[in-house]
């Protein structure tokens, strides 16, 4: 009995933990899929009660990799469900193109992360998808492909068409060396 | 070491250090000596640099009302009890390759059965081929659905020669007669029946073994020229029997980062790898018939026509099922099939039997036809320039749906149209159809970009195809060494 107690405790301190990691860059990445923060934090939510419900040796390394499979799928089933169109900002797009339009020579830093962020909504669903996993979470390409199903090569191909298509969408000289950080 | 392309995807691994060692090694070198590499390399760390920040700038949190409600539905079920998500997944891999094995097996008997001409003079004999290392390349072809070719006597001339040749298994023959498909079939089939773990051991051999370079050694089939409405006025609508194209294409842009080799091109399996439907069509039975017809984008002095059968029963298949297209030559000069390149003669004479063995329950099947009008002038309105007829086994009858001019603006055209459209011009790109000669591949990216805007987010199939489209177009930069 007391053995039991011990390994639910133990598996609440792993949920714990993933959740204090995890939480945000999921909700992140939940957003990129459905576009919504209420049906990203439902999916989220679903994602760690399925952890809660999960044999923890199970996951075991493998749990950044699981929990964005399983955060993706879920986010999937909602947009299969609700055969929702994906609302795209159009306040932030709108933004992106004036300034793609008119380049500020003087952004600063922030200004220019900004820019970057808003320039990324134009991407296709999957290069924006496989740009947050490497990016935020650091997936090497076969956790990204672990993750999200897709070819190893593949996940390099879309990184790189995708990289490639935002510096075409960008001011072009948002990257000029001389605006460095 | 050899010059490497600044737009090159590797340098996207070496900035991401997602390459081994020593090509990182190797790349390191060449970057080294090259001017705009290294400016192409910084510029992506920054962008890399920029994002991450971007990244790190979001604050997105579940709030404490949701993480409490984590912890009570985590602690609700016994961990005893706990379903393990890896058993479930094993759960239904088992009858997920029993379906997919027979729908193979389905799939191989339409084929062979199209293949059989009624009639025939079996002369060939079977002792003359009977070679084990070929009966191992016709077998793999039919478990993995790209059955080869027989030859055979058609309307419009020679059959086509068997070229789908392994390099392991460099046998060469000049033709492959039906009895010795029938025979490879019966004894798949026997298989099938008796020992059907042993059949699915046969497919996934057959698909490990199975190597993208074979598909090299295709030669590409002629595609379908344009035919007189005047000498053939009719023409019976092939039914699609397969999609294989469609995988070995995207393994080709995902997988191996090339276009494919223009063989293993087919324009009918890129269309119909995805499925359509359309509301407005006109109904017979079960079956729904819908056509459409639209001015041509890359050529102002063709029609485009898009015929769309689909089978709405839940479990018959439309066999008896039979769609022939009829051209007025009063007002069309000639015609073409998209796609069926050396598969199907659309002068066939008599239009005599079904337009194919059948189209399986709720599936659809699109095929698109240019049409060249006679003395086009864009003014004719409301004249029959069509009929398409299904025609379905008894007691169901006969639908005629006329085609009437004009066409649409492109522009209006339905996203089903569209969306075959750009598939099929794609697929005449990577083919190098001579009929595709004005299109290029801004074409065909502005194509896709306009079929995947008003596709919904809901329907991932189709968006993923059309996006394949897209992520292949710099593939058409790097092969032509630009």
């Amino acid at each position: 009995m007391g053995q039991k107690n011990t390994m639910a405790e133990a598996h609440e301190r792993f949920v714990e933990e993933a959740l204090a990691r995890y939480e945000g860059p999921l909700l992140g990445y939940a957003m990129g899929i459905v576009h919504d923060l209420d049906r990203a934090r439902d999916v989220v939510q679903d994602t760690f009660i399925r952890l809660y419900q999960q044999d923890r040796d199970k996951v075991g390394r493998g749990l950044k990799a699981w929990l964005y499979t399983v955060c993706r799928n879920r986010a999937l089933d909602i947009l299969r469900k609700e055969r929702r169109l994906v609302a795209v900002n159009e306040e932030k797009l709108k933004v992106t193109e004036e300034r793609v339009a008119s380049p500020d020579h003087s952004m600063d830093w922030g200004e220019r992360v900004s820019l970057v962020m808003a320039t990324l909504e134009k991407l296709s669903d999957n290069q924006r998808e496989v740009i947050r996993l490497k990016f935020q979470q650091n997936l090497s390409y076969r956790e990204i492909s672990e993750a999200t199903g897709l070819a190893a090569g593949n996940v390099g191909f879309l990184l790189h068409t995708g990289l490639k298509r935002l510096r075409s969408l960008l001011p072009e000289d948002l990257l000029d060396s001389r605006l460095s950080k | 070491m050899k010059r490497i392309n600044h737009d090159d995807p590797r340098w996207t691994d070496f900035v991401l250090n997602e390459l081994p060692e020593h090509e990182m090694a190797a790349l390191r070198q060449v970057m080294e000596n090259d001017a705009a590499v290294q400016t192409v390399l910084a510029e992506t760390d920054q962008l890399a640099c920029l994002i991450r920040e971007g990244f790190r700038n979001e604050v997105y949190e579940l709030g404490e009302s949701r993480r409490e409600a984590i912890r009570k539905a985590g602690r609700i079920p016994d961990k005893g009890t706990v379903v393990s998500m890896t058993r479930r997944r094993r759960d239904w891999v088992r009858p997920a390759a029993v379906a997919a094995a027979a729908a193979l097996m389905v799939g191989c008997f339409l084929w062979v059965m199209q293949q059989i001409p009624v009639g025939e003079d079996k002369t060939a004999s079977i002792s003359n081929v009977a070679d084990s290392r070929y009966r191992e390349v016709v077998r793999r072809q039919i478990l993995l659905g790209s059955a080869p070719r027989v030859t055979r006597p058609m309307a419009g001339g020679a059959g086509a020669p068997l070229n789908a040749l392994t390099e392991e298994i460099p046998v060469v023959l000049p033709e492959v007669p039906t009895e010795f498909i029938e025979e490879e079939y019966l004894m798949l089939r026997k298989l099938w029946d008796e020992y059907p773990e042993r059949f699915i051991e046969e497919v996934q051999t057959a698909t490990s073994k199975a190597q993208l370079s074979m598909l090299s050694h295709i030669a590409p089939m002629a595609d379908n020229p344009f035919i007189s409405a005047e000498s053939k006025p009719e023409s019976v609508v092939p039914v699609v029997s397969g999609t294989a194209s469609y995988q070995v294409v995207e393994r080709f842009v995902r997988g191996e980062m090339k276009l494919p080799p223009r063989g293993s091109v087919r324009i009918e399996e890129l269309i119909n790898h995805l499925s359509y439907g359309d509301d407005g069509g006109a109904n017979l039975g079960k079956i729904r018939l819908s056509v459409e017809i639209a001015s041509c984008p890359w050529d102002r002095e063709l029609i485009l026509m898009g015929v769309l059968l689909e089978n709405g029963s839940e479990a018959v298949v439309a066999s008896e099922t039979d769609v022939i297209v009829t051209m007025d030559p009063d007002l069309v000069k000639s015609y073409r099939l998209m796609g069926y390149a050396g598969r199907e003669d659309p002068e066939i004479e008599g239009n005599s039997g079904p337009s194919s063995a059948g189209l399986a329950p709720g599936r659809s099947n699109y095929v698109l036809y240019q049409i060249r009008p006679r003395d086009w002038g864009g003014t004719e309105f409301q004249k029959v320039m069509a009929r398409v007829s299904l025609r379905a086994g008894v007691p169901a009858g006969e639908l005629v749906v006329p085609v009437t001019s004009p066409p649409k603006d492109w522009m209006l055209a339905s996203s089903n149209l569209k969306t075959a459209v750009a598939l099929s011009a794609w697929g005449m790109v990577l083919r190098q159809s001579p009929f595709g000669s004005p299109l290029t591949h801004f074409d065909i990216g502005r194509m896709a970009k306009s079929a995947l805007e008003e596709t919904d987010a809901s329907e991932l199939k189709r968006r993923e195809a059309l996006q394949l489209i897209l992520d292949s177009l710099p593939l058409f930069e790097i092969d032509s060494g630009s």
